[in-house]
């Protein structure tokens, strides 16, 4: 009797397992390329993606439906909280935010990007979440006011104030 | 026109394009604009690491520990109600039995001895017990009785002598 409950047991908790890897497999770019996005640290994200998952799966079956709104708030709260956590980086080295004599023409892709990421740390926190979702993720912003919390006119003028914000951080370092 | 007044003007939904076609200042902003969204863009086709099996393995290594804990407790729970249905009864009953049995003849003690009526005085001994008796010799025909006390009050014994005619 013990047996046969503890083999269901396992073979449930096995169930659950690969549930919960393919849910994984599906979102972890997602989460990955959000965390990324909000934290500008590849080794904080991994920490922030893990911690994400660690939490998904606690609550897995407390999740109804899509678990993409649910992962987009988890995913939000833990970088804030990374990023609140983290020691202060440095302000970016000038020397290396300055383009190169040879790139002073063309802007390539790459330094534009690497600007952004570095700008995006310098927006609020509510800012950066929402420019994030909104134009990394490509989520509307009906659905980025859902995920925030937040009411739809104040993500739209969080979104624009971040995108003057940004533009100004790529123009000012070109 | 200052860059504050032109973003308090784009807040006040003017048109945009009028105004980027007389400040280059704005036009400049807005191209930066653009380009980020690009840029955006190309951010979706970057190669991002995995962490699925480091997460995997996490789960499996807790969820493992967790199942050796809830089990290891299940046996710790098992072993105590073992050791309540099975030795403590048999322990009690020891006890119980300890409390009922009954002295074992070679522990009584008989100690005061009764003598009964005619017996002489002349104490009758035997060697190997504490019987002691007193009293008178015993008429001839006459019964001699003899009370022994244990160190059991319920226990007492009574000791019955006649002596048979024509003996000394």
């Amino acid at each position: 009797m013990v047996t046969e409950e503890l083999t269901l047991a396992i073979l449930s908790a096995e169930k659950a397992s690969e549930a919960f890897e393919a849910v994984m497999a599906a979102h972890e770019r997602m989460v990955m390329g959000t965390a990324y996005r909000l934290l500008g640290r590849m080794e904080d994200a991994q920490d922030a993606t893990q911690e994400v998952f660690l939490r998904l799966f606690k609550n897995l079956g407390r999740i109804e439906g899509d678990p993409k709104p649910w992962l987009y708030r988890v995913t939000v709260n833990v970088c804030n909280d990374h990023f609140r956590r983290r020691t202060p980086v440095a302000e970016p080295d000038e020397r290396q935010a300055d383009p190169s004599p040879g790139a002073e023409q063309v802007l390539e892709m790459d330094e534009r990007k690497r600007l952004l990421m570095q700008g995006l740390q310098t927006l609020a926190e509510r800012e950066r979440a929402a420019v994030v979702l909104r134009e990394f993720q490509g989520l509307s912003t009906r659905q980025v006011a859902e995920i925030l919390g937040v009411e739809e006119v104040t993500v739209r003028s969080q979104i624009s104030v971040a995108r003057v914000k940004l533009a100004k951080y790529v123009r000012d370092r070109k | 026109m200052t860059c504050q007044e032109c973003e308090l003007a784009l807040g006040l939904d003017q048109n945009v394009d009028e105004h980027l076609a007389v400040c280059a200042s704005c036009r400049e902003l807005a191209e930066e604009v653009r380009s980020n969204a690009m840029a955006f863009e190309s951010f979706a086709d970057d190669p991002l690491p995995t962490v699925r099996y480091r997460v995997m393995a996490l789960i499996r290594s807790r969820s493992n520990a967790r199942r050796v804990m809830r089990w290891g407790w299940v046996l710790a729970a098992v072993a105590i109600v073992v050791v309540l249905i099975y030795v403590w009864p048999h322990r009690k009953a020891e006890v119980a039995g300890e409390k009922r049995a009954p002295r074992p003849a070679g522990d009584l003690l008989i100690a005061p001895v009764e003598v009964g009526t005619g017996a002489s005085n002349t104490p009758a001994r035997r060697s190997g017990d504490r019987l002691r008796a007193r009293g008178p010799t015993p008429h001839p025909a006459e019964v001699l009785r003899v009370k022994l006390l244990t160190d059991d009050p319920d226990v007492v014994i009574y000791w019955l002598v006649e002596k048979k005619e024509g003996a000394e």
